[in-house]
């Protein structure tokens, strides 16, 4: 008899497993087919560069949250570090992640429908550093090398397609300017913005293009949409600059 | 991902009911509870990822049907392009009161995990690691074929806390036990 509650008990546990039981929290927001899958992995505060196998000291037990800005779409990050999103809407969309509920990064993403996002951040005590992102086009399949589909110096861009930047101008005026972008270039984005509309976000009060046009200067947070000329030389043809006031 | 190794493990554990119900009456070895060394193949999910490896287990008996158990498990798997791995150190109880062929139990595991995660970029690695305590609940089924050797599949939930959230992730394992003593 209690050999037949012992199986039974057994064969629960078995049932829970297979229907989803278990498993790390399922991200909230819509389950849609299709869209852009997202991978990622959080380091932690002690993470450590090295050529050899050093460990560091356990990191911050912050709670780790991402979002997908301006969606439902919100996943806590596992104990294990790894998250997971499916169906996210293909387009440019942004990465919040927040640490104990306050926000501490953000990463803009380019991607066609059924692509395949696969980011590696460390969250330190207060910001994000993004240490990796490919993206895996569904036409260009993956390759063991790591270098097909993702080998452009602006992560998840393409050369000869539309791209979103953001980030700061580190050189330059608003004719033509470098662009620290935030999360997606190791390198400085030259940016032609000759022939791109500007606009200026926040401040208050109206502002005239020719007035945002002015306020690009080193230093400035601008948004770039455009198209990526040049994947070896980060390089983007600017359609609008916003510029944040 | 999650399925297959359900599948593979619900088979186990079918065949192995099936073998056990084909066995003639008296044919199963009817031996008290001595210790056991077990091997064998183990999956698990550490958060969103797979991960595949190594489970070794010994019991040693406190009684009839009770047996204190240890089990060392590791694993490792990718993703997100990240490299994982994770080693698993828990101690518990195990409940066996059957002493036929065919052998389920219930076993609850305290201990720690330590999860290490790499990423190689241009050329330098970025690594990671963390020990987080957990348990593990859950139990299996064993076959013995003899007086020395079972097979065994077994299920845990392991419930493991670390960085503000806790992680409910399923552990399977199929392989050999090996009964020492008389």
């Amino acid at each position: 008899m209690k050999c037949r509650v012992l199986v039974s008990c057994v064969a629960a546990v078995i049932a829970a497993v297979v229907t989803g039981g278990c498993g790390s929290e399922s991200p909230t927001g819509s389950s849609a087919a299709g869209g852009v899958g997202v991978q990622g992995v959080v380091l932690g505060n002690g993470a450590s560069v090295s050529a050899a196998d050093t460990l560091a000291p356990a990191s911050s037990a912050k709670k780790v949250t991402v979002k997908v800005e301006g969606t439902s779409f919100t996943v806590d990050v596992s104990a294990s570090g790894t998250f997971q999103f499916t169906g996210i809407p293909s387009g440019t969309f942004t990465l919040i992640f927040l640490a104990d509920g306050v926000e501490i990064g953000r990463v803009v993403v380019t991607a066609q429908e059924g692509s395949e996002v696969k980011i590696v951040v460390q969250v330190t005590d207060s910001t994000l550093v993004l240490v990796e992102i490919k993206v895996e086009n569904p036409d260009e399949p993956a390759d063991d090398d790591d270098t097909a589909g993702f080998s452009c110096v602006v992560n998840g861009g393409k050369a000869g397609e539309g791209i979103e930047l953001e980030g700061t101008v580190a050189s330059g005026d608003s004719s033509s300017f470098g662009l620290t972008a935030t999360g997606r270039s190791s390198v400085p984005v030259q940016v032609n913005a000759s022939a791109a509309s500007f606009k200026c976000l926040g401040g208050g009060k109206p502002t005239s293009g020719a007035d945002c046009k002015a306020s690009v200067k080193t230093g400035a947070r601008v948004h770039v949409r455009g198209q990526l000329t040049s994947c070896t030389e980060a390089k983007v043809t600017a359609f609008e600059v916003k510029v944040q006031k | 991902m999650r399925g297959g190794p359900v599948v593979v493990l619900a088979a186990t554990l079918g065949v192995a009911a099936s073998l056990a119900g084909a066995a003639p009456r008296g044919a199963a070895p009817a031996r008290s509870n001595t210790p056991g060394l077990f091997a064998g193949y183990s999956y698990t999910e550490a958060g969103d990822a797979s991960l595949h490896g190594l489970g070794l287990s010994g019991s040693y008996p406190l009684g009839a049907a009770l047996s204190l158990v240890v089990d060392v498990s590791g694993h490792d798997g990718s993703f997100a392009g990240a490299d994982l791995g994770q080693l698993g150190l828990m101690a518990g109880a195990r409940w066996s009161p059957s002493s036929g062929r065919l052998r389920p139990f219930a076993e609850g595991l305290l201990g720690g995990v330590r999860t290490s995660v790499s990423v190689d970029v241009g050329g330098a690695t970025i690594s990671d690691a963390d020990s987080d305590w957990g348990l593990a609940l859950g139990g299996g089924l064993d076959y013995w074929l003899d007086a020395r050797w079972a097979l065994r599949a077994l299920v845990h939930v392991r419930l493991v806390h670390g960085e503000g959230a806790w992680d409910t992730d399923p552990r399977l394992a199929v392989g050999a036990v090996f009964r020492l003593g008389r």
